[in-house]
């Protein structure tokens, strides 16, 4: 440092060489020795300091330095050795002296001994100060230390040292069993095992003699024996609660268990170890069997989350929380048991449906037995499978509804609404939706459910909460594009036979759609509910005012009016745009010759719309509405609501009132009416075979229309109600079967193509050039709203548009498109 | 098409190549157009243009010493910028081989010879655009595809010797699948998956996800499905 300095202080240092001839060094040394004896027997208070301090420096002082140190360490380990490890010995040896007051006896002996290394350190001073500093040795106090360590502890194989490590453990271990220790005296004795430092390296007299600061007895031999008897102790432990084969048990006993642990690691134990203690806990009791816990069948984790038992799901997330906080080991076990769960449901869906059908039936039978004894006969009506297919697809969305909800309360209430684990639930949950085929189609037909009947007189609290259900049911749906196809085939049926509860129901799910999907999806939804709502202006429009003015009624129309007796035809009708609704328009429907009676109502009603709105095309679809009729019978009058094509037939061929007893074959029918042949059969049934609406009498009177078959007025109907409703086949929205699903999904495929190639054409309009997985990307997000195109199925499109001369290929790079204007 | 939406801007480059046209063929020879008149077809074409058809393209190969089925009459092919088989126009036979000052058989069996056929063997970008161009030269009018046994002759007749049993492979996939037809991308991208097959005989290289049409994805799994 500052070598020159130091020079020139030696060169005044007064000569000593008179001194050094003075001293005698077994005398010093005897004085020392003495006193270090006194000290150790703690007879200090009669000695000198001073001349114990001028003794020790007068030794350093003429270099006998090494000899004073090697002295003293000698002194005192002999001291430690013969006299200190002794006794404790002897107290180990006798019977008298329990665990404690070894523990004490010991404790006392190395605070004395503390005591006795101070001061003979004090004494010492010039020793440590010149000697052990130059010569990179520990300090006088150090060396006392570590003679306790080597003379004490460590003697003789560790001798003593083990004892108490064993005594320590064993205390530990009775505090594990409930018995209240002495923490004084094991925190006393830890923190002397700390204060024992352990040189890691061999060599003593090495440079870095002091030893590496962190390491000693606690440490090297006390810390290994302790994490071994803690993995032996929590091992049983384990074992013992995994015999019970409960799960219950095991958390609840494993919570229990690792608050007592850490508040024990807490009171005796050094900083250091609580990290690794904690660590070896969560792995033996958590980490190493909780999975196995969760997957016991009569008591684990499916059977909780049946059962709702939020107190015991939480404690569960918590112990997994201490050793992952990802929650890995729960998202697998929750992610298979939802999938079992879903398996689940279309068992029980299936039940419940069975139960409700022979609920059904033993009903229908009771009714049954009430009206034979009236003396009535009372035909039962079955449900068709068709119906029974339709109850069970809302049961199954109900169903899953349910579910989602009990795994979103446990979330909430047991899982701290984690994110990753509710992530989980909703991909296992989509994983199972999905799987399903048919789950798109029976949100729809639950939708519609709730719309025809089941929110009836519900609350709008209610409905909120009912439409909103949906729509997390939608959020699972993966091929958006299916749904809405069948989203607009079942609005479409009850917007046109108005069976919607409210259109402020319909408005508010189209609403609730738009909002989470966007408008393009929901655009022709609402478009169809406008067309209905100006259809419905426009037809009180025309009943009311255009034909009560009489503007435009034909001659024609004067005398069909005459002919009804003075009233009016009325005419509701449904306009609709053809590309917002989902039917088809049917051509084979031009060619029908409508009777007098609707053929005017026809050409009034267009000459009406063309000066509403000129240049407009109307195609009339007489598939899809109704007609009522009053029919005169012989005994009575009914009046009948029946499909357009039915009174079309009635109209058109049995109102002649000049002969009643008018008998027409099927050929003439269809040759009067030019209706098509499959429609012409089902409407011929509804008003001659089915039993609650025989209008007509069919010769021969089997179930089938066929060829050649004689139609009448049937004389002899009878019917206990004046209005009467013929049922057309399948009024209701039903769920399809697996032809009708195999045509849909031909028609929601051909959407797809042009959809995928829509969007190519649009993503290379806009960016001139792009690379082919950069383009297969763009394309599944443009249409993550719609389905998930396979990228095979994106790579057709662009091969298709690049045959088109759309797209073509870079010259140089062929994983590059550019757009052909 | 343009015509209709825009029949003035259309006449008035029909007229310049005309004239462009007409003084090039001011300093054609007359040995170079007596040359043409032998092959030529008597009759017009449907577009009101002289040309040489398939009798005539046969005298001419012929007369130069080529055999039809010689992959060189396919750089000579686009060389007199035919569009389809047996039809060479007069305007584009006068101007090419006058720009390469070529007025007999002679020199043009030279000019063949030395310019082009070496090229082909020589020059890959040459050869790309010959192979891709044969797809549209033997494509039949107003067809997209080429069906197989057509694209199968002259995949055999151009590609290179050392693709034949990687081709070999891809056309047995071909029949095994009951393929009959080939697009243009298809017929395009089969040179650059055959070099990349012939460096990666077992195809581990392979990735779906790139831009490759979907016949070499659906080759890929047929390859690695089977022994084949």
């Amino acid at each position: 440092m500052l070598p020159n300095s130091t020079r020139g202080r030696t060169k005044i240092r007064p000569p000593r060489k008179i001194l050094s001839s003075e001293v005698d060094v077994e005398k010093s040394w005897a004085v020392l020795q003495k006193a270090i004896e006194e000290i150790q027997h703690k007879n200090a208070s009669k000695l000198s300091f001073e001349e114990l301090y001028r003794n020790a420096y007068n030794l350093v002082l003429r270099k006998h330095g090494k000899l004073l140190y090697d002295r003293v360490e000698g002194q005192i380990r002999k001291c430690l050795s013969e006299q200190v490890r002794l006794g404790l010995l002897n107290k180990l040896a006798s019977s008298g002296i329990d665990d404690r007051q070894f523990l004490q006896a010991l404790n006392k002996e190395w605070e004395d001994h503390l005591l006795s290394m101070r001061m003979i350190s004090d004494v010492l001073m010039y020793l440590d100060r010149v000697y052990a500093k130059e010569s990179h040795l520990p300090l006088i106090y150090d060396v006392g230390l570590n003679a306790f360590r080597d003379s004490v502890i460590k003697y003789n194989n560790n001798e003593i040292g083990d004892k108490i490590i064993t005594i320590i453990i064993d205390y530990l271990n009775r505090s594990r069993l409930g018995e209240i220790v002495d923490k004084f005296i094991i925190k006393a004795v830890i923190y002397m095992f700390e204060s024992l430092t352990e040189v890691v390296n061999i060599d003593i007299s090495s440079v870095s003699g002091s030893a590496n600061y962190g390491e000693n007895y606690y440490l090297h031999y006390f810390e290994p024996r302790l994490m071994l008897s803690s993995h032996e102790y929590f091992e049983d432990k384990s074992i013992e609660l995994l015999d019970q084969r409960s799960g219950v048990i095991y958390i609840e006993k494993v919570t229990q268990l690792i608050q007592d642990e850490e508040s024990r690691i807490q009171m005796y134990l050094p900083d250091v170890s609580a990290p690794k203690m904690l660590e070896l806990m969560d792995n033996d009791l958590i980490s190493r069997n909780l999975e196995s816990i969760m997957m016991f069948e009569t008591d684990g984790l499916k059977l909780w989350i049946n059962d709702d038992n939020y107190t015991l799901l939480q404690l569960l997330f918590k112990l997994i929380t201490r050793v992952d906080s990802e929650h890995e080991m729960l998202k697998r076990r929750l992610r298979s048991i939802i999938l079992e769960n879903g398996e689940e449901i279309n068992q029980l869906s299936n039940e419940q449906l069975e139960q409700e059908v022979t609920q059904k039936k033993q009903e229908e039978e009771k009714k049954r037995i009430i009206a034979e004894a009236h003396g009535k006969k009372l035909v039962v009506r079955h449900r068709s499978s068709k119906e029974q297919a339709t109850r069970y697809a809302i049961r199954w969305i109900h169903n899953f509804l349910s579910l989602k909800r009990k795994y979103d309360l446990v979330a909430e209430k047991s899982f701290d609404n984690n994110i990753g684990i509710l992530e989980e639930i909703d991909a296992a949950f989509s994983t199972f939706f999905n799987s399903n085929n048919k789950s798109a189609e029976y949100l729809s037909l639950f939708i519609d459910d709730c719309i025809r009947r089941s929110l009836k007189d519900k609350s709008s609290d209610e409905v909120e909460q009912t439409l909103n259900n949906c729509i997390v049911v939608f959020r699972f749906i993966k091929d958006k594009d299916v749904f809405e196809k069948y989203y607009k085939n079942h609005l479409a049926k009850r917007l046109l036979q108005q069976k919607s509860l409210s259109s402020e129901i319909e408005m508010n799910m189209i609403t609730k759609l738009k909002q989470e999907i966007g408008s393009s999806f929901t655009a022709r939804l609402e478009g169809m509910f406008r067309d209905i709502k100006l259809s419905q202006e426009l037809s009180s429009d025309f009943n009311n005012r255009f034909a009560r003015q009489d503007v435009g009624e034909t001659d024609a129309g004067a005398e069909i009016r005459q002919k009804n007796h003075g009233r009016k035809l009325e005419l509701d009708s449904s306009i609709l745009t053809t590309s917002f609704w989902p039917m088809p328009i049917n051509k084979s429907m031009h060619s029908i010759q409508y009777p007098d009676e609707l053929q005017v109502l026809k050409d009034q009603y267009e000459v009406f719309y063309d000066i509403k709105h000129r240049g407009r095309n109307l195609t009339w679809a007489p598939n899809f509405g109704t007609v009522d009729i009053r029919i005169h019978y012989p005994k009575k009058t009914y009046e009948v609501n029946m499909a357009t094509l039915a009174a079309v037939v009635i109209l058109k061929c049995f109102n002649d009132s000049e002969d009643l007893r008018n008998k027409h074959t099927f050929e003439e029918i269809q040759g009067i009416t030019q209706i098509p042949v499959p429609e012409l059969k089902r409407h011929l049934q509804s008003i001659s075979v089915a039993s609650r609406s025989r209008l007509l009498k069919k010769t021969p009177m089997s179930r089938d229309i066929c060829a050649g078959d004689l139609f009448e007025i049937n004389e002899h109907f009878k019917s206990p109600q004046t209005r009467i409703k013929v049922l057309t086949v399948a009024s209701g929205s039903k769920v399809e079967d697996d032809l009708q699903r195999s045509e849909t999904m031909e028609i929601i495929n051909k959407s797809r193509i042009m959809e995928t190639e829509a969007a190519v054409v649009r993503i290379m309009k806009a960016r001139r050039e792009l690379k082919h997985q950069e383009l297969i990307n763009e394309v599944i997000k443009q249409l993550l709203n719609r389905f998930k195109p396979q990228p095979s199925f994106i790579k057709q499109r662009i091969e298709d548009l690049i045959e088109k001369e759309y797209l073509k290929r870079d010259e140089k790079d062929r994983s590059i498109y550019q757009y052909l204007a | 098409n343009d015509f209709f939406s825009n029949p003035r801007v259309v006449q008035e480059v029909e007229k310049r190549t005309k004239k462009n046209s007409k003084k090039s063929m001011k300093s054609v020879s007359t040995e170079l157009k007596e040359l043409f008149n032998k092959y030529k077809e008597p009759q017009l074409d449907s577009t009101g243009k002289s040309y040489i058809g398939i009798d005539g393209t046969m005298r001419y190969l012929e007369d130069l010493g080529y055999e039809p089925e010689d992959e060189v009459v396919l750089c000579l092919a686009d060389f007199l910028d035919s569009q389809k088989v047996g039809d060479f126009k007069e305007e584009q036979f006068l101007t090419n081989w006058n720009n390469v000052g070529c007025n007999t058989i002679e020199q043009m069996h030279n000019y063949i010879d030395i310019n082009l056929r070496p090229k082909l063997l020589d020059d890959p970008e040459y050869f790309r655009a010959i192979y891709q161009y044969t797809f549209k030269f033997i494509l039949e009018k107003n067809e997209k595809t080429l069906p197989l046994d057509m694209a199968q002759e002259y995949w055999h007749l151009l590609l290179p010797g050392e693709f034949s049993l990687e081709l070999e492979t891809f056309i047995k996939f071909l029949h095994d699948t009951s393929k009959t037809e080939i697009t243009r991308d298809q017929w395009n991208m089969l040179l650059p998956f055959l070099q990349d097959y012939h460096n990666d005989p077992t195809l581990n290289g392979y990735d779906e996800s790139q831009s490759w049409p979907l016949l070499m994805d659906k080759f890929y799994e047929y390859i690695k499905s089977d022994e084949h």
